[in-house]
């Protein structure tokens, strides 16, 4: 099984498109990353996290590997123009997260503090279902980048 | 409807900014400023840096003065459209004139659009436009006389006196073969017009949009602008941007304008507010 974890980010929705991209090379990363799977499952938190799914999912493959979507970002506190402004303690929590995701590691994921995760305005929510999953066979860390000074992830687990 | 202007094509959600190039030496705004060759062409290449789709040359001043003749105005403005013909192949030249025999110099030298702005006082001039595969501006003059100031003239409705000459000279220069997508109808601020008339064309604006024929707006700096704020040439910028907001909620097209950076700002704003153009690049809330 594969999970694909994206960022809920809504300036990917077509509703809200300005004429220059402010996150193309997310998009980029999100389409590569979904292009030949096939979308079983989204997980989200919210209906807008759901939608911004939604919207990756159109980017899969009518067939090959089934795949459920997994939307996840860090901090939304990283910088002083952040959402969130900023919070010391933002850096670490994602470094951990990031750290877990390279290695694959699904029941560190599914551990995350969420109560610190709702301090940091992180959406860290759905890491949870991956618990009792074990290690993924492949980790692969497509894009990390806090680009408004909130963390978001592009990465593939493969079990 | 897409709009072929000579040369140039332009999709029907695209506004395009006319800049003024005065190769005058008495007109109301400039007062000169370009009369000498090379300031005019160092305004075209401003003009074009700035973003203007078009620049409309021309050799005589609207306001009554010495009379200029068809060899002197084309002395004026004929071989220096072919130079800017030459150094700016992006952008559409457009010739203020109303005379056939203008225009028929300013396409060979690679004019792309004849903007009468005395709605067809010359009849040859649709033929002059036809035969060169050019675009032209039918304007509504009110049947003012060429060069002549508004003097107590009064409409029983302006804005359908102004539809149906505009109009009717739009039919006038498709049945002289002018393409059906090249034709543009204005209302002529001040153009026949006081104040109260030109301030009561742009309230009624979309009614001229109505027609289908693309509008072209000329409001920069006019008499109604300095009338209704009371303001001297020189001081009506704002004026003509709140004129220019109005007329880009109601959706014109061309916009002829001095100012061609602030204007552009507020039609693009305008037009993002109306949800007709997306913005630049909006992130706030949404990463």
């Amino acid at each position: 099984m594969k999970v694909v974890l994206l960022p809920p980010v809504p300036a990917l929705l077509p509703e809200y498109a300005s004429l220059a991209d402010p996150v193309a090379s997310l998009r980029t990363a999100i389409i590569e990353a979904v292009s030949d799977l096939r979308v079983t499952e989204i997980w989200a938190s919210d209906g807008l996290a759901r939608r911004v799914g939604a919207w990756a999912a159109k980017y899969g493959a009518q067939s090959g590997p089934d795949a459920i979507l997994l939307l996840a970002n860090g901090s939304a506190r990283r910088s002083e123009k952040a959402p969130g402004h900023l919070d010391d303690r933002a850096q670490a929590c994602d470094a951990a997260v990031e750290r877990d995701l390279r290695a694959g590691d699904a029941d560190a994921l599914a551990a995350t503090d969420q109560s610190l995760a709702t301090d940091l305005l992180a959406d860290l929510t759905q890491l949870q279902r991956l618990a009792g999953m074990g290690r993924a066979a492949e980790a692969d860390l497509r894009y990390a980048a806090d680009p408004y000074g909130v963390q978001y992830w592009v990465a593939i687990l493969d079990w | 409807m897409t709009l072929k202007l000579g040369r140039h094509a332009f999709p029907d959600d695209a506004t395009l900014m006319m800049a003024i190039v005065n190769r005058t030496p008495d007109s109301f705004y400039d007062k000169g400023a370009t009369w000498v060759e090379e300031k005019a062409f160092e305004r075209v290449a401003r003009v074009v840096e700035q973003g203007a789709e078009i620049v409309d040359i021309g050799g005589i001043k609207a306001a009554p003065g010495v009379e200029i003749s068809v060899a002197e105005e084309i002395e004026r403005v004929g071989s220096f459209v072919g130079r800017v013909r030459s150094d700016f192949p992006g952008v559409v030249i457009s010739v203020d004139t109303w005379r056939a025999e203008v225009a028929r110099a300013v396409c060979a030298e690679g004019a792309d659009l004849i903007n009468d702005a005395w709605g067809g006082a010359d009849p040859e001039l649709v033929h002059a436009a036809a035969e060169a595969g050019a675009a032209i501006v039918c304007t509504h003059t009110g049947g003012a006389q060429v060069r002549t100031r508004p003097h107590r003239r009064e409409y029983d409705d302006v804005m359908v006196a102004a539809i149906a000459d505009t109009t009717a000279y739009a039919e006038r220069a498709l049945a002289a073969g002018v393409a059906r997508d090249s034709i543009v109808i204005d209302p002529a601020h001040d153009f026949g017009k006081n104040t109260f008339q030109s301030l009561e064309t742009t309230r009624r604006l979309e009614e001229m949009v109505a027609t289908g024929w693309p509008v072209l707006v000329s409001l920069s700096n006019k008499d109604f602008v300095g009338e209704a704020l009371d303001r001297p040439v020189g001081d009506r910028l704002v004026g003509t941007l709140a004129a220019t907001a109005v007329s880009a909620l109601k959706g014109a097209r061309i916009y002829r304008v001095h100012e061609v950076v602030e204007t552009r700002q507020v039609v693009d704003m305008v037009n993002t507010i109306a949800g007709r153009r997306l913005p630049a690049r909006a992130i706030r809330g949404l990463a």
